[in-house]
């Protein structure tokens, strides 16, 4: 094995069973991932703490104190800028790089070595300052529909080249390579009830030229109600998908990248991910030498089949797997 | 993720329980719990519309308990600062004088929440979808 890739788990993995049960814990998951042989994880401060952005002393302590006994470290936390949290007017540029201050010390109250967050353009060096202040790299997310090759990653990209930033890169989610739509998702709508015809229409016009929102009022007017609105605003964004995956375009931006989300939904019994194709990122990625972690980030809430801890499981023997070829 | 229009799967009217509100032994309104159904907290100011119906007949005037404070609907708007966790209920407490009868209702909820990092232009951003509706029971 002569790559230099490690694996982590975001805690974010576990939101179906999080939401969904009060005593649902943090032990419960280390001692998952402690017995997987993990000992990194990424935790989302506005899903886990009971305060947000700025965490109570008391439940960072009592999450460190865990962590310690169940031999875990956080690598990553997770943050937002929250642009729109006031009613009727948007964040100021002075507000964000506030809040983006905020998430870093909550970062490294945690330990984190990387906070994940979105960072506007126009903030990249006043955020490199604080990186720098702080010692620690903060990472922008590229995440479906964006794509590893399109202008917004570029922009970022020349940006950080002409301002020689070195505490920022980039964080490319494996969700931006998802080939096709994934059964379950399908399986989710049809059990809501969507009407079949509209959604094989979408499907077979998802690049005939809309845009989400062209195809809903298309959709609209062919009788589509709330299931069909969701089907066309999921396929349009978190769950959009390429016809081919941008492997050319995560070349070009390997160089920038610091930590990446192993984002999947469904990895079947043969340990393979059924829409996105781990095996040639992986190779990717590894050929090119990046030294960093991955993150295993199930999003299976999406459909709400409460599999996550045999997901989880799974994606982590297959990245092994693939991994121990290079 | 970039999606305008979300709605997760998860319930918001959890737990299927009205509970009559006493003063001096009476019954003077009635109080439920309603969860988020997102995958992350969020600021009571990202609420955006809420509507009540009991039985089909809309209640106009509540106030919510959360984070051991208690606001009045029209000061949602305000509370940029007051956080939502995603463990952590709205109580919605409707003091109307008279409580409820022991049985079942129909209550439902339409909520609609602005998502404040995923924007599409100025002041323009993601719509999440909280509504739910629940057959709940008055026991007390």
């Amino acid at each position: 094995m002569d790559h230099n890739i490690q694996l982590a788990v975001s805690l974010y993995s576990y939101t179906q069973q999080w939401v969904e049960r009060n005593e649902f814990s943090f032990e419960e998951m280390f001692m998952h991932l402690s017995g997987l042989g993990i000992h990194q994880v990424e935790i989302v401060g506005a899903q886990m703490f009971n305060t947000y952005p700025v965490l109570k002393q008391e439940e960072v302590d009592q999450v460190l104190r865990l962590a310690n006994d169940y031999g875990m470290s956080f690598c990553t936390y997770d943050g937002y800028t929250d642009m729109g949290k006031k009613s009727g007017i948007d964040m100021s540029t002075r507000e964000m790089l506030r809040e983006i201050e905020v998430d870093i010390q909550s970062a490294k109250r945690l330990g984190c070595q990387i906070l994940k967050t979105h960072i506007p353009l126009e903030l990249l060096k006043d955020v490199e300052k604080l990186a720098k202040l702080y010692d620690i790299r903060v990472g922008i997310e590229i995440h479906a529909p964006e794509l590893p090759g399109n202008e917004k990653t570029q922009k970022y990209i020349d940006e950080i080249q002409r301002l020689q930033i070195e505490h920022i890169g980039l964080v490319p989610d494996f969700g931006m390579f998802i080939l096709k739509p994934n059964k379950a998702l399908i399986n989710k709508y049809i059990e809501k009830g969507i009407n079949e015809e509209l959604l094989d229409f979408i499907i077979e016009n998802r690049f005939n030229g809309y845009s989400e929102t062209t195809m809903w009022e298309k959709v609209r007017d062919l009788g589509g109600s709330d299931i069909e609105k969701l089907a066309v605003s999921e396929m349009f964004g978190y769950l959009s998908w390429s016809r081919e995956a941008d492997y050319e375009g995560l070349k070009k931006i390997l160089p920038y990248c610091i930590y990446f989300h192993g984002k999947f939904y469904n990895i079947d019994e043969s340990r393979m991910e059924t829409t996105i194709p781990y095996e040639e990122l992986l190779q990717i990625i590894a050929n090119y030498g990046f030294k960093g972690i991955i993150a295993t980030e199930y999003e299976g809430h999406s459909f709400m089949l409460d599999d996550a801890m045999e997901q989880i499981e799974r994606h982590i023997e297959m990245e092994r797997e693939i991994l121990a070829r290079f | 993720m970039a999606t305008k229009y979300m709605r997760l799967g998860f319930k918001s009217l959890r737990n299927n329980q009205i509970s009559n509100i006493y003063s001096n032994n009476k019954k003077i309104g009635y109080s439920f719990e309603f969860y988020l159904n997102f995958y992350r907290g969020l600021h009571l100011s990202n609420i955006e519309n809420v509507e009540i119906y009991i039985n089909d007949c809309q209640v106009n005037e509540y106030s919510i308990r959360i984070n051991e404070k208690q606001f009045e609907s029209d000061e949602l708007k305000d509370l940029f600062a007051e956080f939502w966790s995603i463990k952590t209920p709205l109580i919605f407490e409707i003091i109307d004088g008279e409580g409820v009868k022991k049985g079942n209702y129909k209550v439902e909820v339409v909520l609609h929440i602005r998502c404040p990092y995923m924007q599409f232009g100025p002041n323009l951003y993601a719509n999440i979808d909280s509504s739910d509706r629940e057959i709940m029971e008055v026991k007390n």
